[in-house]
C-alpha cells in the first residue's frame, strides 16, 4: 500500500548541507500497524512527513497505492491527504478557538462533505465525549483533547493514519487509554497506521516495527499477531 | 470561520482599528464639508452679498451690465453720515440707502412695534419710508409713523431697525443706523460734491460667474475701489474658522495614520496567530487557493462590518463635533448619503488591502509540515515592499481625505524622516550592541541576544512604536499652540465690556461708580460727540450694568 525507495532527505543549513534520511527503502501493507522508533534527531518525523505528502524528499520515490506522492504538487498532495489520510499529533494540534464539535468538522468541511455535524458528533460519541460537544480544548484535559484529535483523525475515514508520538504529552494512565482508544477504532475502520513513538510497549503493540538511527533504517521487526 | 474568529476574539482589533479609520474619515470629512458649507452661507450674510465693490465714488454704468451678463444678482448700498431732524431734535446718524433688491444674502430683522418681537424681512423701506434704530428713535424723541427730515425731503418712519445682514462689526457701525430706499435719495440733496459718500456694489451668483466677473474687473478698478469677499470683510472670523478648519484636517490625517498603523500591527498579529491554523487546514487537505478564498471572505465581511460600524460611529464623531462647536457656529449634522458611504468603502478597502492583506496572503504560503515542526517559524511579510504599500497607500488615502497635498506630502515626509532616523538609529544601536555583548551577564545577556536575533522585527516594530507617539505627540502640540495662538490675538485683560457716549458732565461720576464695582477697567477717552441718555448706562440688554460686567 505505502512504500518508499532510497528515499534520501537533505537540508540546508547555515554550516552546510545537513542530511536526514540517507536512502531509506520501506514497504508497509494495507491494514497494517507500523511503529517508526529510533532515538531523537534520527529521522523519525522526517520520515512522517514524507510519508504523508506534507514534505518532499530531495531523493527516491515515494508510493501510496499506484500513486509517486513525490510527482504530485502542493495541490494534489493536499487532495490525496484530503481524501486518504489521518494525522494525529503529540500536542494535539485542536484550533483553541473552535469547539470540540467544531475541531471534528473541520477536515469534514474542507473535504466539502455533507452533514458535517452529525457526522463529528457520531466521532465524539464513539471516543465518549458526547457529553462535551461544545466544549473548547481549553476547557478539556490533555486525555480528552487527544480524544477530540482522534476523532478528528477519523472524520474523513482516512486510509492511512499518521500518529505522532500520540502519547508524548500524556501521563502514563492516560497514554493507555489513548492508545487503546486508537487501536480499537483503527481495527473497527480497518485503517492502516503508522506511528512515531519513543515508547518500546506501544511499538511492541505495533506489527511492525522500523527502527531508524542517523537517517537509516536499522531494523525491520514484523509481528505475525495479528495487533491487539 | 469569519464568526468562529469573532467569537474568539481574534477579529474585533482588528474590525476596530478599520472601522475607527472610517470613523474618522467619515466624522472629521463630513463635519468639516458641513462646516465649510456653514461658514461661507454665514459669510455671506456678513456682507449681504457673494462679492461686494466698494468704492469712494460711483462705478461705471458698463460694470453693472457685465455683471449682469454674467447672471450675477445685484444690489446698490450708499452710505453717508447726516443728520436726522425731528420737531424734538437732531441726531447725526449713519444713512444707508439701498435699492429694492438689497440685500441679496441674509435678512433684514426690524419691528413694527417697540415691545413686538423681531420679524424679518427680505427687502428694505419702500419709497418714503425709512427705518430706524431704537436708540435713534429715542433719542429724535419720536415714535414708529413720525416723519423725520433727512436733507430737503421727509421721510416717515414705518420700522424699528433691528439688525442688517452687512453691519459691519467695527467701531463706525456704533452710530446709530437709518436705512432709507435708494430711489428717495436724490430728493434728500445731502450728496454733494466733496461729500463723504461709501458706495457698495452687491452681487451674488454661481461661484464660476463671480470668478468669470472679477477677471473682467482686473485692471478696471482703482486704488479708490476694492473687490470685498469674506475673508477681506471679516478677516478675524475668516481666520479663526479657516485655523479650526485646518486643525480638523490634521488631526483626521493624523487619524488616518494612526488608524492605518493600528490595522498594520493588528493585522500582523492576526496573521501570526492563525499560522497553525492554516498549516492545520493544509495539513487536512485544503490547498492554497482554498486559504487564500477563505481569509478574502474574511477581509470581504470584516470591510462591510467595518463600514457599517466606522459610518455610524464617523456620524456620532460629526454630531459631537457640530455639539461641542455648537456655541459658537451651528453646523447641521449630515445624513449618511451616498457620497458618504462611498468614503467608506474606499477608505475600508485601502486601509484592509494596503495594511491587512500582505500579513494574511503570506498566511497562505506557510507549509503543511509546520504541524510536525513548529520550528519552521512564521512566514516572513515582505518588509520593503509592505511599507511601499503602505506609504502608497497611505498618501491616497490621506489626500483623498484631505484634499490638500501640501498637508499630506509635509506630514508624509515627516513621518518618512522619524522612520528612517529612528529605525537606523535602533538598527544601529543593535548591531553595536553585538560587538559589546560579551561585557553584559546574566539576564541582560539573555535579554540582548534576543533583542539582536529579531533585529529587524525589532527595530521595525520600536519605529513604528516612535512614529505613533510622534504622530500623537504633534496632535497635542499643534493643538495646544492653536489655542495659544486664539489667545495671543487678545493679550491678557482685554476688557470685554464698553461704555461709550459718555457726557462730559458724568465722566468724573462714571469713574467713581465703576471704582465702586471694583472691576478692573481702562481710562476713559474721548470720543464722538454723540448725546447719549446717561441713565441707560444702568441697563445692558436687560441685564443691570454691575452684573453684565462681572459676567
Amino acid at each position: 500500500m505505502l512504500r518508499c525507495t532510497k528515499l534520501k532527505k537533505t537540508v540546508t543549513t547555515r554550516t552546510g548541507p545537513l542530511s536526514i534520511l540517507k536512502g531509506l527503502s520501506l514497504h508497509i501493507k494495507k491494514g497494517a500497524t507500523v511503529a517508526i522508533t529510533g532515538p531523537s534527531g534520527s529521522g523519525k518525523s522526517t520520515l512522517l512527513g514524507l510519508l504523508a505528502g506534507l514534505d518532499l524528499p530531495s531523493e527516491g520515490e515515494i508510493w501510496l497505492n499506484d500513486i509517486a506522492i513525490n510527482h504530485l504538487n502542493e495541490d494534489q498532495r493536499a487532495i490525496l491527504r484530503c481524501q486518504k489520510l489521518g494525522f494525529v499529533f503529540q500536542s494535539f494540534q485542536l484550533l483553541d478557538s473552535l469547539t470540540a464539535l467544531e475541531n471534528v468538522m473541520l477536515p469534514i468541511e474542507l473535504a466539502e462533505q455533507p452533514n458535517a455535524r452529525l457526522a463529528a458528533t457520531n466521532l465524539l460519541q464513539q471516543v465518549k465525549l458526547g457529553d462535551r460537544l461544545q466544549h473548547y480544548p481549553a476547557q478539556l484535559s490533555g486525555g480528552e483533547q487527544q480524544r477530540v484529535a482522534i476523532a478528528r483523525a477519523f472524520a474523513n475515514t482516512p486510509e492511512i493514519l499518521f500518529a505522532d508520538e500520540p502519547t508524548g504529552n500524556l501521563d502514563l494512565r492516560t497514554g493507555d487509554r489513548i492508545i487503546e482508544l486508537l487501536f480499537a477504532l483503527n481495527r473497527e475502520a480497518g485503517t492502516t497506521l503508522v506511528l512515531v513513538t519513543h515508547d518500546e510497549k506501544l511499538a511492541q503493540r505495533c506489527q511492525q516495527q522500523l527502527a531508524l538511527d542517523d537517517g537509516r533504517l536499522i531494523s525491520t521487526v514484523a509481528d505475525a499477531q495479528p495487533p491487539c | 470561520m469569519l464568526v468562529r474568529d469573532w467569537r474568539a476574539g481574534e477579529l474585533r482589533l482588528l474590525l476596530a482599528a478599520t472601522s475607527l479609520a472610517i470613523a474618522i474619515v467619515i466624522g472629521i470629512s463630513a463635519f468639516t464639508n458641513q462646516l465649510k458649507t456653514t461658514i461661507n452661507n454665514q459669510s455671506h450674510q456678513f456682507l449681504a452679498a457673494d462679492r461686494v465693490i466698494n468704492s469712494s465714488q460711483k462705478i461705471a454704468g458698463d460694470w453693472l451690465i457685465a455683471a449682469e451678463r454674467q447672471h450675477l444678482r445685484q444690489a446698490r448700498e450708499v452710505t453717508f453720515n447726516s443728520m436726522l431732524a425731528s420737531g424734538q431734535g437732531i441726531q447725526l446718524t449713519r444713512v444707508k440707502a439701498v435699492s429694492s433688491t438689497y440685500p441679496l444674502r441674509g435678512q433684514l430683522q426690524i419691528k413694527k412695534h417697540a415691545t413686538g418681537p423681531a420679524k424679518k424681512r427680505v427687502s428694505g423701506p419702500k419709497t418714503g419710508e425709512i427705518w430706524l434704530e431704537q436708540r435713534l428713535l429715542d433719542q429724535l424723541k419720536i415714535d414708529l409713523g413720525s416723519a423725520v427730515e433727512i436733507g430737503d425731503t421727509r421721510l416717515r418712519v414705518t420700522a424699528i431697525l433691528v439688525a442688517e445682514p452687512d453691519r459691519a462689526s467695527s467701531l463706525i457701525s456704533i452710530a446709530p443706523h437709518a436705512l432709507m430706499s435708494l430711489d428717495d435719495l436724490a430728493a434728500t440733496r445731502v450728496i454733494q460734491p466733496g461729500s463723504r459718500v461709501s458706495y457698495r456694489y452687491l452681487f451674488a451668483g454661481r461661484k464660476e460667474d463671480l470668478s468669470r466677473f472679477r477677471q473682467w474687473l482686473r485692471g478696471r478698478m482703482t486704488d479708490n475701489q476694492s473687490w470685498v469677499n469674506i475673508r477681506t470683510a471679516q478677516p478675524a472670523i475668516a481666520t479663526a474658522l479657516e485655523r479650526a478648519e485646518r486643525f480638523l484636517l490634521l488631526a483626521g490625517t493624523l487619524g488616518i495614520a494612526l488608524a492605518g498603523i493600528a490595522i498594520a500591527i493588528s493585522a500582523r498579529r492576526y496573521s501570526q496567530r492563525h499560522c497553525d491554523h492554516v498549516a492545520l487546514m493544509k495539513c487536512f487537505g485544503a490547498n492554497r487557493r482554498q486559504i487564500l478564498k477563505l481569509y478574502l471572505q474574511q477581509l470581504f465581511w470584516l470591510a462591510i462590518m467595518a463600514m457599517v460600524i466606522g459610518s455610524l460611529l464617523g456620524w456620532g464623531i460629526e454630531g459631537l463635533l457640530a455639539r461641542a462647536l455648537g456655541q459658537y457656529v451651528h453646523v447641521a449634522v449630515t445624513r449618511l448619503d451616498s457620497q458618504a458611504i462611498a468614503m467608506a468603502t474606499l477608505t475600508a478597502i485601502t486601509c484592509l488591502l494596503a495594511f491587512a492583506f500582505p500579513p494574511l496572503v503570506t498566511l497562505s504560503a506557510i507549509p503543511p509540515l509546520r504541524v510536525l515542526r513548529q520550528d519552521l517559524g512564521n512566514p516572513r511579510t515582505p518588509v520593503l515592499s509592505g511599507l511601499i504599500s503602505g506609504f502608497l497607500s497611505m498618501t491616497l488615502l490621506m489626500w483623498f481625505y484631505s484634499q490638500n497635498l501640501p498637508l499630506t506630502l509635509s506630514l508624509l515626509i515627516g513621518a518618512v524622516t522619524v522612520f528612517a532616523i529612528v529605525g537606523g538609529s535602533i538598527w544601529l544601536l543593535l548591531r553595536w550592541q553585538r560587538g559589546e555583548q560579551h561585557l553584559a551577564t546574566g539576564r541582560w545577556r539573555l535579554a540582548l541576544a534576543s533583542l539582536r536575533r529579531h533585529r529587524g522585527q525589532n527595530a521595525l516594530q520600536t519605529t513604528i512604536f516612535s512614529l505613533t507617539i510622534t504622530l500623537l505627540l504633534t496632535l497635542f502640540l499643534v493643538r495646544t499652540t492653536l489655542l495659544e495662538e486664539w489667545q495671543a490675538q487678545l493679550p491678557a485683560k482685554t476688557p470685554n465690556h464698553f461704555l461709550i457716549n459718555i457726557l462730559p458732565t458724568k465722566v468724573t461720576a462714571m469713574e467713581q461708580w465703576i471704582k465702586a464695582q471694583n472691576t478692573p477697567h481702562s481710562d476713559l477717552y474721548p470720543g464722538h460727540p454723540w448725546s447719549s441718555d446717561p441713565d441707560r448706562r444702568h441697563h445692558c440688554q436687560g441685564t443691570p450694568q454691575t452684573e453684565a460686567i462681572k459676567t
